[in-house]
């Protein structure tokens, strides 16, 4: 860091003061901001690392941990576009494929989904409605907080596809106004 | 929330007179904060799951007077998987494929040793997996 500060200020040559504050500020700035996404793409690795889904074979490894880390922090929950990740052990979830799931529409009169919420899924070229059970924004007080936004396929007429799923699964489910005791039925774990 | 008329006895009877197959009731430990009792029933055709969904829900609202607000039948737009959730006591109706397939006995009863929950993920953390933060940027 100090390598850096000191070539930029012989590129501007004479600075007063109070620019040289400014610099130094904007620099440890940017600095500080490139760490916390590199700490962020570090963390997310580290918690998600049962990356079933994106197929975590030999070689292709690097490449699915680069697919599936994300470099900006957590937004409104899932909303157009966000990618996912599908924690049940469906065909379609977990089988390998050049770019994550995206969220395509959420069906809800805001465009944010919470838990509990459908969104339509691109996966592998085919739209498959999903179940959120977990996103990375911090919800009502009490409950949990997920370190990656999760996600179980569905059918359309509510079936879901996997037959099993092994992460944790929010109790407020049960509260919510929909039909979730599929999804409750074939989960392992509550939180 | 236990209720004192409306129990497992009585819907144990229920499925017996409804000619369910398989009435299979599992207690589940109260770790599980889930139900009491889990209770997974086969029946012959769509029809018929749906008419023993409907009388189930029947008998729930004739004999509940200080009622559990929220009961309704879930699964209605299917034609293999109907439930009902009724607090302490959860209900699925399936047909005996959709059984097969989920096989909900096995997780229930054998919990973390059940041998779908196994062939799940044989992935282990890869070896370029770095834990906890790293100090390069420093």
């Amino acid at each position: 860091m100090p390598r850096v500060h000191n070539s930029l200020i012989s590129y501007t040559g004479q600075l007063t003061r109070i620019q040289m504050a400014l610099l130094h500020r904007r620099l440890g700035f940017s600095l500080t901001h490139l760490s916390n996404t590199v700490i962020r793409r570090h963390f997310r690795s580290r918690v998600g690392f049962a990356l079933g889904p994106q197929g975590l074979l030999g070689g292709s490894v690097s490449h699915s941990f680069l697919s599936f880390a994300s470099v900006s922090g957590a937004c409104q929950a899932i909303q157009k576009l966000t990618r996912v990740r599908v924690v049940d052990n469906s065909a379609l979830g977990n089988a390998p494929y050049h770019r994550p799931p995206k969220c395509i529409h959420v069906y809800n009169k805001t465009g944010v989904g919470k838990v509990g919420d459908k969104i339509l899924l691109a996966i592998k070229g085919e739209k498959k409605k999903a179940l959120i059970v977990g996103h990375k924004m911090p919800g009502p007080h009490m409950t949990p907080r997920f370190d990656s936004n999760n996600v179980v396929l569905i059918e359309d007429n509510g079936n879901p596809l996997g037959t099993r799923i092994k992460t944790p699964i929010p109790y407020i489910l049960r509260q919510r106004e929909g039909e979730f005791s599929k999804v409750l039925a074939i989960a392992r774990n509550f939180v | 929330p236990s209720l004192p008329k409306f129990n497992i006895d009585f819907v144990v009877n229920l499925l017996r007179q409804e000619n369910a197959k398989d009435i299979c009731v599992i207690q589940v430990p109260p770790e599980i904060k889930y139900c009491h009792y889990f209770i997974v029933v086969s029946g012959s055709s769509t029809r018929h799951l749906h008419a023993m969904a409907q009388y189930m829900l029947k008998m729930y609202k004739h004999r509940k007077e200080e009622s559990d607000p929220h009961t309704r039948i879930e699964g209605k737009e299917t034609d293999d998987w109907l439930c009902i959730d009724f607090g302490s006591i959860v209900v699925h109706f399936m047909l005996p494929e959709t059984r097969e397939t989920y096989e909900l006995e096995k997780l229930w009863t054998l919990g973390s040793y059940d041998d779908q929950l196994a062939q799940m993920t044989p992935q282990l953390l890869p070896e370029d997996f770095i834990l906890g933060q790293t100090s390069e940027e420093q």
